[in-house]
């Protein structure tokens, strides 16, 4: 079975195929949400550390999200989708965030338990999302931000959509949630997601996520 | 700080620093880009801070690195940063901003997605409704007219595939039971080719409306539909009569 870094090696090297190869084989063994948590997250990281160390260049860094953003996409499941019309959601990153290899795996995530997704992309102004969020109703706006420095701005998004007619459930993940004080972010009526498993978990049975173990800085 | 002989002329953002990443000096190029500032830390960009803090803390400094900026104006980028230690230890850097082609292609990259994603996306849309629409149909192939109490006439349309006659069975039986017709009236003339899934699942049917104690009556059959037809008339009861007109003045117009 690939392993992480093997598998950050690929994306690095361009092989599409090859990566494709090894998830399909993982994914004969494993859930989505495991391909997602303990493979592509971890391989996703890993290239970040390698630029931190100066191993890599930020050009090979986008490489490597084409290629991971193309294997994500390559095993999405579109049968479930189908079927899932009653419950809507829509994904997407806020303007100025460009990372969007979350988003998908949440988009992935959600089709797989059976919901329609709308995916709207990164970097996506919110006079934008709004309008969508009006005319597509959805029952929940799911906000993804990588960048600690956004977190402001996800407040003020997550205000917005709460602030709708249509009152759609907010919730707030990416790896910015995991890294600092979010209490301010919970302040708004949102939910904050730490992690995909606290998802699968709330999709699941709708528990809402234990935040007890919140690290003030 | 202040702009000394060393840089003089020197067209890029420069600086010389202390061990503790104080700015020295640094070049006018410095200056008008990231303005008056005492740390070379202050420019950095948060996410970079870690990085820029390990290398240029380490003993042996790496020639050449990537490291984000904050401009004066507020904007982020990326930059070379190349790098000397002196003797004394100080730094010297010089910080090479990328020039945009990598942006440029990014950029383009992001846009191209952006747009599959979309035709992606309405292709998804549309091929959803094709489906809502092709199952309408399919149930729709097989309207029911209630002649009278006992018959019901079932006109088919289009080719009779497997997927068809799925589609129409279950409201057809459930039909039959409200209405306890005795007779269904199936009328062919209307219908295109016959499938092998499709003879099959028609097959299934008659059976079902054998076991609930319904008779079938096939017309307008044509020679095509004959030859298939014929296989299960060995196994099935069923009744031809070659049109409907005929079906419905023989017998039992009132019961």
């Amino acid at each position: 079975m690939i392993q992480p870094i093997q598998l950050a090696d690929l994306f690095l090297e361009g092989e599409d195929m090859k990566a494709l190869r090894h998830i399909r084989f993982f994914l004969d063994q494993h859930s989505r949400k495991e391909l997602f948590d303990h493979l592509l997250t971890p391989a996703m990281y890993h290239i970040g550390s390698l630029w931190e160390n100066n191993e890599i260049t930020v050009a090979d860094e986008h490489l490597a999200t084409a290629i991971c953003d193309f294997v994500v996409s390559a095993v999405d499941n579109r049968e479930m989708a189908e079927k899932g019309l009653e419950r809507k959601v829509m994904v997407l990153g806020p303007e100025g965030e460009d990372h969007y290899i979350g988003l998908k795996m949440v988009s992935s995530l959600f089709r797989d338990h059976g919901w329609s997704v709308k995916y709207m992309g990164p970097n996506l102004p919110l006079p934008h999302a709004l309008e969508a969020a009006e005319k597509w109703q959805p029952d929940v706006v799911a906000l993804s931000a990588a960048l600690v420095y956004r977190l402001p701005v996800l407040k003020t998004y997550a205000q917005a959509f709460l602030a709708l007619p249509s009152k759609p459930a907010v919730l707030i993940g990416g790896r910015a949630v995991n890294v600092s004080n979010v209490n301010s972010l919970r302040s708004t009526g949102a939910m904050v997601i730490q992690d995909l498993s606290q998802l699968e978990l709330w999709l699941k049975t709708g528990e809402k996520p234990r935040n007890d173990y919140d690290i003030s800085i | 700080m202040t702009t000394t002989s060393q840089f003089n002329g020197l067209p890029l953002p420069a600086y010389t620093l202390d061990r503790q990443l104080v700015i020295i000096e640094g070049s006018a190029e410095a200056i008008e880009l990231f303005g008056d500032c005492r740390i070379f830390t202050d420019i950095v960009d948060e996410e970079s801070l870690k990085k820029a803090k390990t290398l240029l803390s380490s003993e042996v400094l790496q020639p050449k690195f990537e490291l984000n900026f904050i401009s004066r104006k507020g904007e982020l980028f990326l930059a070379d940063v190349y790098g000397k230690r002196s003797d004394s230890g100080s730094l010297s850097l010089v910080v090479v901003p990328k020039d945009n082609q990598l942006e440029r292609v990014a950029n383009q990259l992001a846009k191209l997605r952006e747009r599959l994603r979309e035709t992606d996306y309405d292709l998804f849309q549309e091929k959803e409704r094709t489906v809502e629409l092709l199952q309408r149909v399919r149930e729709l192939s097989a309207p029911y007219i209630q002649l009278d109490a006992n018959r019901l006439l079932v006109p088919l349309f289009g080719d009779l595939t497997e997927e068809q006659v799925q589609a129409f069975s279950p409201r057809l039986l459930a039909n039959i039971y409200e209405t306890r017709a005795e007779t269904v009236i199936f009328d062919l003339t209307a219908m295109g080719k016959i499938t092998d899934g499709g003879l099959q699942q028609l097959a299934d049917l008659l059976q079902s409306l054998t076991i609930m104690g319904t008779a079938s009556i096939f017309t307008g059959v044509k020679p095509e539909h004959a030859k298939h037809l014929h296989q299960m008339q060995a196994k099935l009861p069923m009744r031809f009569l070659s049109s409907l007109q005929q079906v419905l003045s023989s017998n039992r117009w009132t019961s």
